[in-house]
């Protein structure tokens, strides 16, 4: 008998190549007559630039081309036109690319680079999106009502606004005047960025006969080749995406990033391949990082601590172009109550220009920001009105059959998030109000949150699956899903044994995708992978089933009906002692004589969402969301109350999965995440100085966590199953990451007794509070 | 730029001494951990290395009687692991993190550019001398006489040998970052009292623009007021920078003193 082995934790497939150092990404990537780039970056953050001269740079040794903003006239961007290739004319933030070098090795482009002069007429930067809101704030965008856009975002020309989404539910001003208690919150958050352990990198080369190879660490080829073939008018057959394994992306490798300059560089250096690969410090500053927020919230509640109202503005701070940055802050309003049903909500989210580094896709997807205003203002809820934080969300937590703020209807498959609350609060030892006076110097308290999120993405967004067979029975499953490090191409290939009930070692994955070979596939984002390339790898597994029983009934010699399979074997379910192997048929069956028949088996698997619509732009209301993911996440903190030093010593995460697939690749894409929410409330950010320079540009001075900033992690899963759903499953990839800043900056308001609204939440701020005295 | 490897002290400074003359900048090249890193983002541009890797002797940590004689190319991570000298362990082990230790030498971070130093504060507190080589040959100076800021070596000279006596009483120490702890620190205090000569020794890094120490005498002042006058010394000289505001620099310093009041004096 066949036993599942959904459930179990199998090594990640690649995991060898990985660790060995066997894996090869497109920095380690050598062609003959490679060509190198090295850029030019702008010192300021808002300027008119007035001269290039490459005059000198050009006449360096193995210098082939020199690059400027003015080789190439045209605009482009994921949702809104709004981005020269490099800076043209202006630069809008600092670090922004002026000029590139091709030469034959990367040494010469970087000294020609340094003969590049530049010179700037320097204008005063827009430093907040409080100040870009102003009415008599400069525009960064003089020429908005000229660019493209997609339907679903709404840019607002004159302004520095490039998307603004509305929520409008119930009658919130009704809730506000009938309401017991109001509280209201506004907390900060700065832009800064994912630090991915492999810098971007993109190759490209214009074959003779058109042909436009591409090599990137995209996390979404299928993206990549499209934008490529609208803003380039190349045909998209002609664009070919390869994508190696990626080391990391966290959303900031969605979109299209390096793949359209590399493409323009070696169109200018004759089509030879040119490779362009971020430093560090690019990859920090020139390519695009996380989002920041000026989030203001407001919730009414009746005395039992029931919600009536929220009253919501989002100021995402977008830096100075939108990129996905305008669908992130759309995101964040589909979901602007957080995981708390809310029956009157208003809510502005708007996308705004500043003079910061650009913004592009973040674990969590404007989530983690969303959530962090929302937590805060729970806490302080339940605070005024003297009830257990658990319990006040409990009252409020969402569930099946509730309406979104969009009033889209939760169906059955919707988490139970209610169980998770309690069983985070148990995982933290329950008291979550009270704090511990561990000696003279230190307190210990506890923080918990809510999180929820359904995938941001386009109301077509598919997947595909193609199946191919060995000689000796084993399968190939190629999929358009990019391996970045999350380990999904394990999780499918369990999908598969599971449905083939074929052992694990016979199933085989691509690594590698290839939009000429890879089935389509939207992209590698949204916590989507596993679900819905996993429903299309399931249906591929059922249509080479079927194959291969119709080869096996006229082998067999009993009607298909009759057939059962396992372990690569098909048998007459009543005579099992008459049975053909998968190795004798899935390439074709050959008689004893040498004859053969019926050819290979080819499962082919399909899927696209169902039922979603785009949202109103005046109310919102609309069906974006194809399956959450619900859950709470906690934490216990011990701060030192004479420094405002303080160690994370525990973090818990309950999250309703609807199945787990891999135990050990769940929990490490949760604790992953968990590290990385932690990182980005306690000590992440860009910093800058008056002049809107990034001080904090390089790895010594951009801190990110370290090992020993670890707390203790413990995770658990419920299981509600996802109906539509392979074997149940749904996301989990980026969801945990969305907790950490509500539940760490309420245990530390907690134990600090002030109200701590602002990222990172370093000791010196905590300290300066509490100098101040609590206004908790 | 030109590399040179010296083999003996008398060829380093030899070579400065050439190049020098002939016009050329050179500097001494060690662990390399600052250098190659200013070369990368362009902040260093000279002519000439000499890298003092070459030469043997100051690669060794020699333990005589209570004499201890650390060469300047000794690894922070060869102290932190030498049983004669993991007393100074607790001070050196926050230094950079675990792989950068393993080629940062004690003689590049107390003569490097940048501005902490840290590794000096325990030499200063024990009050440990130098040799130094120069053209005419080795000297010895008092590593307190030399050190204003940073280390004022003569022209063309460098740090060879350091000579400390071993340590009797602890080191007090307390590093503190901006927040996780592989960072330059906001403050990094030492404090050592001596109880044969009734002094009492407070160096600090990160707080000012350079490590500052200060040797107060007790006579008969109480612990409290020797821990007041030691402050007030340093009170003007605390910086704001990215990493934290003086205000709260002050507030740590205060803290680590109220915390070695409590624990001996």
């Amino acid at each position: 008998m066949w036993k599942t082995e959904l459930g179990k934790s199998f090594v990640r497939k690649e995991g060898k190549e990985k660790v060995t150092g066997q894996v090869r990404y497109g920095g380690d990537i050598e062609i003959p007559g490679l060509l190198h780039a090295a850029t030019k970056t702008s010192p300021n953050a808002f300027a008119r630039i007035l001269e290039i001269d490459t005059s000198e740079a050009e006449q360096m040794p193995g210098v082939k081309i020199v690059f400027t903003g003015q080789d190439y006239d045209q605009n482009v961007g994921l949702y809104l036109s709004d981005k020269a290739i490099i800076a043209r004319n202006v630069v809008r933030h600092y670090g922004e690319i002026v000029a590139v070098v091709v030469a034959d090795t990367y040494k010469q482009a970087l000294n020609a680079v340094e003969k590049i002069k530049v010179s700037y007429d320097v204008m005063t930067p827009v430093m907040s999106p409080s100040d870009a809101l102003k009415p008599d704030a400069p525009l960064l965008h003089e020429n908005m009502e000229a660019y493209s856009h997609i339907a679903p975002i709404h840019p607002e020309p004159g302004s520095n606004v490039a998307n603004r989404t509305k929520v409008r539910k119930g009658d919130v001003g009704k809730a506000f005047s009938k309401a017991d208690h109001v509280v209201d919150v506004t907390v900060e958050i700065p832009p800064g960025d994912h630090v991915a352990m492999e810098p971007r990198v993109a190759i490209a080369e214009i074959k003779k006969s058109g042909y436009v190879h591409i090599t990137s660490s995209t996390q979404a080829p299928f993206v990549v080749k499209n934008l490529m073939s609208h803003f380039f008018d190349v045909d998209p057959g002609k664009i070919i995406v390869d994508v190696p394994m990626v080391g990391g992306g966290f959303g900031g490798k969605a979109g299209l990033q390096l793949e359209g300059l590399a493409y323009l560089l070696s169109k200018k250096a004759g089509g030879r391949p040119v490779r362009v690969v971020n430093t560090r410090e690019d990859d920090l500053l020139a390519s695009p990082g996380h989002i920041g927020l000026e989030s203001h919230v407001k919730i009414a509640a009746d005395a039992k601590g029931k919600i009536l109202g929220m009253d919501l503005v989002f100021n995402f701070n977008s830096g100075a172009y939108a990129d996905y940055a305008v669908n992130v802050s759309r995101a964040a309003a589909i979901s602007c109550t957080g995981p708390y049903s809310v029956e009157n909500v208003k809510c502005d989210s708007l996308c705004v220009y500043t003079n910061m580094p650009f913004a592009t896709a973040y674990r969590g997807f404007g989530h983690i920001e969303m959530s962090f205003g929302i937590e805060r203002a729970m806490d302080t809820l339940a605070d005024q009105i003297g009830l257990d934080p658990v319990e006040l969300r409990k009252i409020n937590a969402i569930k099946a059959f509730d309406t979104t703020p969009v009033q889209s209807v939760l169906n059955a498959s919707t988490g139970d998030i209610e169980t998770c609350f309690t069983r985070v609060s148990e995982m933290l030892g329950g008291n979550l109000g009270e704090v511990e006076h561990v000696d003279a110097q230190h307190i210990k308290a506890k923080g918990i949150a809510g999180l929820w999120k359904a995938p941001a993405m386009p109301t077509n967004t598919d997947a595909g699956a193609i199946l191919t067979f060995n000689s000796d029975g084993s399968c190939n499953l190629n999929v358009g899903v990019v391996e970045i490090g999350q380990g999904t191409k394990t999780g499918l290939a369990q999908l598969v044994s599971e449905r083939l009930k074929l052992p694990m070692e016979k199933v085989h994955v691509v690594m590698p995708v290839n939009t000429s070979t890879s089935p389509s596939d939207w992209a590698t984002a949204a916590s989507r992978g596993l679900m819905m390339a996993g429903v299309a790898a399931l249906e591929a597994c059922d249509d080479a089933i079927s194959q291969i029983k119709t080869i096996a009934a006229s082998v067999l010699k009993a009607p298909e009906r009759d057939l059962v399979y396992e372990a690569g074997q098909i048998f007459v379910s009543d005579d099992p002692t008459l049975s053909v192997s998968f190795a004798e048929v899935v390439l074709g069956y050959v008689y004893p004589n040498g004859n053969a028949v019926y050819g290979q088996v080819i499962g082919k698997g399909r899927y696209i969402a169902k039922h979603l619509t785009d949202v109103d732009q005046e109310t919102g209301k609309g069906h974006p969301d194809l399956e959450w993911t619900l859950g709470a996440e906690g934490v216990e903190v011990l701060l030192n109350v004479n420094t405002g030093r303080y160690k994370i010593t525990k973090a818990v995460c309950c999250m309703d999965v609807g199945k787990v697939v891999n135990p050990e690749l769940a929990r490490g894409q949760v604790v992953g995440g968990m590290a990385m929410g932690i990182g980005y409330t306690i000590m992440e950010g860009f910093k800058f100085n008056t002049r809107g320079q990034v001080t904090n540009g390089v790895l010594r001075d951009y801190k990110i966590m370290r090992y020993d900033d670890a707390p203790e992690y413990s995770v658990e899963f419920l299981e509600t199953p996802q109906q539509d759903g392979p074997y149940g499953a749904r996301g989990l990839g980026e969801q945990s990451v969305i907790g950490m800043p509500g539940a760490i900056s309420n245990a530390l308001s907690r134990a600090a007794k002030v109200s701590l609204n602002t990222i990172p939440m370093t000791p010196e701020l905590i300290w300066k509070q509490m100098q101040k005295g609590g206004t908790k | 730029m030109d590399y040179y490897k010296a083999e003996t002290p008398e060829e380093a400074v030899g070579q400065m001494g050439q190049l020098t003359d002939e016009g050329l900048q050179a500097v001494y090249y060690a662990g390399g951990t600052e250098i190659v890193t200013n070369i990368r983002k362009g902040a260093l541009k000279v002519d000439a290395f000499i890298d003092l890797k070459g030469i043997p002797e100051m690669h060794l940590i020699e333990v005589k009687d209570d004499k201890i004689i650390l060469g300047a190319n000794v690894t922070l991570n060869q102290i932190i692991e030498h049983p004669e000298t993991a007393f100074l362990k607790p001070i050196l082990d926050k230094i950079a993190d675990h792989t950068v230790r393993n080629v940062l030498t004690l003689g590049g971070n107390i003569c490097g550019r940048l501005p902490y130093r840290e590794a000096v504060l325990p030499l200063l507190a024990l009050d440990a001398d130098i040799e130094v080589c120069a053209q005419e040959g080795v000297e010895i100076y008092k590593l307190r006489d030399l050190f204003d800021k940073r280390l004022k070596l003569p022209k063309g000279t460098f740090l060879y040998r350091i000579h400390l006596l071993k340590n009797r009483n602890t080191l007090f120490s307390r590093r503190e970052t901006e927040h996780t702890a592989v960072d330059y620190p906001i403050l990094h205090t030492v404090l050592y009292s001596d109880d044969k000569k009734r002094t009492v020794f407070m160096g600090i890094s990160g707080f000012a623009a350079f490590p500052i120490y200060s040797v107060v005498d007790r006579k008969e002042e109480t612990a409290e007021a020797v821990v007041k006058r030691m402050l007030q010394e340093v009170e003007s000289l605390a910086k704001s920078d990215d990493r934290a505001g003086a205000d709260y620099r002050l507030n740590l310093l205060q803290v680590h003193l109220n915390e070695w009041l409590g624990g001996k004096l």
